[in-house]
């Protein structure tokens, strides 16, 4: 069998997703038996990527100019596209940016607002998830994604066999037992070392977004005493229909176990899950995405807005640039 | 009638789907070893909102109803072609 010509293209991630890959090279042999590394800056020399590649992998977030063309590219040349983390998938944290005003966090961070375009790449006005952009052929969610899903995808591609599809969500993984729900009162915060550790978050007031988190992962974060906070991403039925939003998704969970009516109890739950969380905590993993910001409720938008007015955050952003101007005076000085 | 599957690997005994049922005399009961049995598929109204509020998407309906849209365009011709 003749191999298939393989291509990574690293957008604005963290380099994560990147390393997953490298490791599932690393771990199972076989696959490069299956694929020859064609494009891959942390790999091979090549510096452009080449006209027509049989699999491309994309990890990362446009937020450049430079990532929007990059992917473009890739689409072009790939005849199968797949999106390696929550990045790329879903927007992933770096989706958060929008919450904030993008000309400040650069002020923040680089003391100026917009940044030559012969230093850098010009920056987009806010953050795109590339699934969002181009047709995708599969999305291998997570951040980063265990190497097990990395080869079994390749494998299957490399077969040209379907890949195997996630239907379930976090909680079938998850050890802990689900019980009634006897007061309906949200913990803010973390659990602390008086949680019960064998007794799930919700039914014990605390939030947990296994339920409405694509499986995958094998529950590890409530396994360790951390409620999931949804980088698999949201359960397909939530990202296919639009009557369902991760919250509303969660919120009819939480009002059946509590002995609620699901329907007719819904805003209830929902007024009681914003009173004692920040609505960023639902998209911690999804913000930048489409997909939700689309959804009729309009929660994500919503949470962006909110987080945008919050002179909270504001101040932190005015403070931290002051502070990072002071700094490059004081070394144009020396 | 439709036939319903509970998936045991799935399920995490929270029985909220014999809480939410909204059939008549409810479609669940909690079994002898606390997972939900399907007692009484005859009173399922197909709503599906026990798929909606169980956490791990064990429920699976099969030979749910399908939506059939008739195509009247012949009928209709028919129609006009006796009254010309
Ligand atoms: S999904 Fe996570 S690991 Fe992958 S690039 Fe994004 S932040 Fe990094
Ligand atoms: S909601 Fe969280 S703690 Fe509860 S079963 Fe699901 S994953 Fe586990
Ligand atoms: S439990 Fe949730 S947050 Fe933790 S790895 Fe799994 S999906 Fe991600
Ligand atoms: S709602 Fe789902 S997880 Fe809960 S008992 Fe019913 S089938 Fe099992
Ligand atoms: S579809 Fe509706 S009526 Fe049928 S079992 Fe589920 S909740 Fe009950």
């Amino acid at each position: 069998m003749s191999k298939l010509s393989f291509a990574f293209v690293p957008l604005s991630g963290c380099g994560g997703c990147e390393v997953q890959v490298l490791r599932a090279f690393t771990l199972h042999p076989e696959l490069e038996e299956l694929y020859d590394i064609v494009y891959w800056p942390m790999v091979v020399e090549t510096t452009e990527i080449p006209e027509k590649v049989d699999v491309v992998m994309v990890e990362g977030l446009v937020r450049t100019k430079e990532n929007l063309e990059k992917l473009r590219k890739a689409r072009f040349a790939a005849s199968k596209l797949i999106v390696v983390g929550s990045c790329a998938s879903w927007s992933g944290i770096g989706g958060a940016a929008d919450a904030l005003s993008a000309r400040l966090s650069m002020k923040a961070i680089y003391g100026r607002e917009q940044i030559n375009e012969d230093e850098a790449p010009e920056i987009l006005p806010r953050v795109f998830a590339p699934s969002d952009l181009v047709p995708v052929d599969y999305i291998i969610s997570r951040c980063p994604p265990p190497v097990e899903h990395i080869v079994i995808t390749l494998k299957a591609v490399a077969k040209g066999k379907p890949v195997p599809t996630a239907t379930s969500t976090v909680c079938s993984q998850c050890p802990r037992k689900m019980k009634p729900i006897e007061k309906l009162e949200f913990k803010p915060g973390l659990p602390g070392p008086d949680a019960d550790p064998e007794t799930c978050f919700l039914s014990q007031g605390y939030l947990c977004l296994g339920s409405v988190t694509t499986v995958g992962c094998g529950a590890p974060c409530p396994r360790f005493g951390i409620p999931c906070f949804g980088c698999g991403g949201p359960h397909y039925e939530i990202a296919e229909r639009r009557d369902m939003d991760i919250i509303t998704a969660l919120a009819r969970k939480i009002a059946t176990l509590a002995g609620l009516d699901p329907v007719k109890d819904l805003d209830i739950v929902i007024k009681k899950l914003l009173e004692a969380y920040d609505p960023r905590r639902f998209y911690v993993f999804t913000l930048g995405s489409e997909v939700l910001r689309r959804k009729p409720q309009g929660y994500a938008v919503q949470a962006i807005a909110r987080s945008k007015q919050d002179p909270k955050y504001r101040k932190l952003l005015e403070e931290r640039a002051k502070f990072v101007t002071e700094q490059s005076i004081n070394r144009n000085e020396e | 009638m439709v036939k319903i599957r509970i998936d045991l690997d799935k399920c995490k005994q929270c029985l909220n789907c014999v809480r939410a049922c909204t059939a008549f005399d409810g479609v669940y009961d909690e079994g002898p070893d606390g997972y939900p049995v399907v007692a009484r598929p005859e009173e399922c109204v197909q709503c599906l909102i026990c798929h909606t509020v169980c956490p791990t998407n064990a429920i699976i309906h099969e030979d749910y109803r399908e939506t059939v849209i008739i195509n009247p365009d012949k009928v209709i011709v028919e129609r006009y072609r006796n009254m010309i």
